[in-house]
């Protein structure tokens, strides 16, 4: 009786495993939404597949956090070693759907000095800005006088799209980050 | 005749229109934000469902969009307790089909409402509805606090339409389910100097007296995406978002 219910409970656990495995995907690039990068160019987020990417939400007129966080972001660009930087790929996407045009965000790369080989910025609808804040657990809001208030994070996704290390707020220690960059 | 039987459940839910209006601001604006802006959330004329959406609307949902059924929605999207109170993919039981779905995601919420070209409303067409032009602001309050206050059961809730509605002719906003919002991750910013809850209380808020919207909006802010919750449901709008 005893070995009965022991055997019942291996399998009911089994497919549970089973169940799961089926289900189990976690990359973002499962969302279906088109941005535009700063060449103009209509691309999916898919297209950063294969590489490590190194992502953070911003908008370009943000006098606050927002240069800090570009700031952060170009310290771990720094501390990739050399011979890794090739499998790491920069993403800033704009909060800010109305006033950040194509134009606005090549302006912005350069006035950052943000190396085109490496970086790239993007802007999309409401709807695609808000879903993809959702699957990186970011908050945000925009007050009535167009400014945004919003989580500071910056997110590793491995060359899958999944979600491999999240810093939240500024200056935060970027070692994990490089960590999973070296593995 | 699925086509038909859609189509009629689809009629069913209707939408109620609910003019341009504002609403209470719920947060303060800050000094450099215009003095127009103040104390008042302007919302432009949109449609409503009159109902949360019902265990039987979601039936006919996840009929046309396997993708959205419990054994085959991914785990980017829905957590493990998704539709965890259904017996199989397309079975919901018998009991309950007029009740507001729940155990759903907001993933899964913002997929049933664009497949009927439709929409999640936004926190402030929500709270604009809700707040219904101030009219029996004492009973909406007392109301969304007895049922915030009560321990919720295992089974699905009562079903929908069945009390009074408000001014606008919206049903059940308070009393079975939690609704999602296209917008409920905006509910706090958590690591800036303008928070309205942790660290410097309410200071940013218009009226600290205002307890079930600091409810509301905790428990939004306690949300991800992909959670499913027994009590959390949602409706669709129609117009601008």
């Amino acid at each position: 009786m005893k070995t009965k219910s022991i055997v019942i409970a291996v399998m009911v656990a089994f497919t549970g495993v089973l169940a799961q495995a089926k289900n189990s995907d976690d990359s973002i690039y499962q969302l279906k939404s088109s941005w535009t990068r700063q060449d103009g160019k209509k691309v999916s987020l898919s297209s950063l597949r294969g590489s490590f990417v190194v992502l953070a939400m911003i908008y370009t007129s943000c006098e606050g956090a927002c240069p800090l966080i570009v700031k952060d972001l170009k310290k771990i660009e720094r501390a990739i070693p050399a011979e890794r930087k090739s499998l790491v790929r920069f993403a800033l996407v704009s909060f800010d759907t109305e006033r950040d045009t194509a134009a606005k965000l090549k302006e912005y790369a350069s006035a950052q000095a943000l190396d085109p080989s490496r970086w790239s910025l993007y802007r999309g609808s409401e709807t695609s800005v808000r879903e993809l804040a959702m699957v990186l657990g970011l908050k945000y809001r925009q007050d009535a006088g167009g400014d945004f208030e919003h989580s500071n994070q910056i997110t590793l996704l491995d060359p899958d799209g999944r979600i491999a290390v999240q810093l939240s707020g500024l200056k935060q220690d970027p070692a994990p980050l490089l960590t999973a960059i070296r593995k | 005749m699925r086509k038909w039987l859609w189509a009629a459940a689809v009629f069913s839910s209707q939408m109620v229109h609910v003019p341009t209006g504002s609403y209470p601001s719920f947060y303060r604006p800050k000094p450099k934000e215009s003095s127009r802006s103040e104390r008042k959330t302007q919302v432009e004329a949109f449609s409503i469902d009159r109902t949360p959406v019902t265990r039987a609307e979601f039936l006919s949902f996840v009929k046309h969009y396997p993708e959205w059924r419990r054994s085959r929605a991914k785990s980017l999207f829905v957590d493990s307790h998704y539709l965890k109170d259904w017996r199989s993919d397309l079975d919901p039981g018998r009991e309950g089909r007029a009740s507001p779905i729940a155990w759903v995601s907001w993933f899964a919420a913002k997929a049933y409402c664009e497949s009927k070209h439709e929409a999640l409303p936004s926190t402030d067409q929500w709270e604009y509805v809700a707040f219904d032009q101030g009219r029996s602001k004492e009973q909406i309050t007392k109301e969304a606090l007895d049922w915030y206050g009560t321990p919720q059961s295992s089974k699905p809730p009562p079903a929908v339409g069945c009390k009074k509605p408000n001014g606008f002719g919206v049903f059940d906003l308070f009393g079975l389910v939690w609704e999602w919002t296209s917008d409920f991750n905006s509910a706090i910013v958590d690591d800036g100097e303008s928070n309205a809850f942790c660290g410097n209380a309410s200071v940013g808020v218009v009226d600290p007296s205002d307890y079930v919207g600091f409810m509301r909006r905790s428990f939004r802010s306690s949300l991800k995406a992909k959670y499913t919750a027994g009590s959390l449901g949602f409706r669709c709008v129609k117009g601008k978002q």
